[in-house]
């Protein structure tokens, strides 16, 4: 991964993306744009008698849908972008904004303090995404992960590695001191 | 009015303009007033817009955004996904699709 470097002994536990089902209801809207001339472009000609060739109708057509779908495929490449990285000692936030904006923040998984799922309204239960907030301290902002396949999947793997991290770096590392120095 | 004066009648000598006739070539040139939209409808004879001068300006300026596009997504794909499957697809799927649609906008031009 070249946007961020792993620290030694650090590894890449989960990397999570939002939930393919939002990618389907985001290409709606593009849906329904490229069929409206489909409906605007009869209910024109009736209405203004004009009769466009049928090769510059293609032509316009082509246009506009051309422009469709260079919209859809950038919310596509928007979508498959954005993502999270949950490693054994942090998490990485990478968002992509539009083109050239792209923005990786990360913090600790020692400065967590608390972690919320959300899983609200209709889509969400029913097709299992939902948005995992993270508290940490010493942060203004809630980290949010929006979207995500099975959120409580991911808290738990979270807290699991927080768990480890604090048994690694804390008690563990306490008891080996602790043998090391009535060994000596 | 005065016993006797001739009756005043309109003798506007000026030739008839046909705005539109710049830019619908077929439509005749005295075509005098404007046809009603039913009117127009009912003869349902296809109007031909000579845009001939405009098309190769206007497919040149999209096919120039088409390209900057591509590579714009093509660079953020390999710059950031390059390790993911779906970077190839995915920008093949772009091509195709993209491609197809500009056949399309073709197709019917001579």
């Amino acid at each position: 991964m070249e946007e961020f470097e792993l620290e030694p002994g650090e590894t890449i536990t989960r990397t999570v993306h939002q939930h393919p089902f939002l990618i389907v209801l985001r290409f709606v809207p593009y849906l329904v744009l490229a069929l409206l001339p489909l409906l605007i472009v009869p209910v024109f000609n009736q209405t203004t008698g004009m009769l466009l060739p049928a090769a510059m109708e293609r032509f316009i057509l082509g246009v506009y849908w051309l422009f469709v779908w260079l919209a859809a495929f950038r919310m596509t490449t928007r979508f498959f972008l954005t993502l999270w990285i949950i490693t054994s000692h942090r998490i990485v936030d990478i968002t992509q904004y539009a083109f050239f904006d792209r923005r990786v923040s990360s913090f600790l998984l020692s400065r967590v303090q608390d972690i919320t799922t959300y899983v609200e309204r209709l889509f969400p239960p029913l097709i299992g995404y939902g948005v995992l907030n993270v508290a940490t301290a010493g942060r203004d902002e809630k980290f949010n992960m929006n979207g995500i396949a099975h959120p409580e999947e991911i808290r738990d793997l979270i807290m699991r590695e927080i768990a480890m991290l604090q048994n690694a770096d804390g008690l563990g590392q306490r008891v080996t001191n602790t043998v090391i120095d009535a060994l000596r | 009015m005065a016993q006797g004066a001739p009756t005043p009648t309109l003798n506007d000598t000026a030739p008839p303009v046909n705005l539109l006739g710049q830019w619908f070539p077929s439509a005749p040139k005295n075509a005098g007033p404007i046809q009603t939209t039913h009117a127009v409808t009912a003869h349902a004879a296809p109007i031909s817009i000579d845009f001939s001068g405009v098309i190769p300006v206007v497919f040149s300026v999209v096919f120039l955004i088409w390209v900057i596009y591509t590579l714009v997504i093509i660079y953020h794909w390999f710059r950031y996904r390059h390790q993911s499957l779906l970077a190839v697809p995915a920008i093949a799927i772009h091509l195709f699709v993209s491609g197809s649609l500009m056949v399309f906008m073709i197709s019917g031009l001579r």
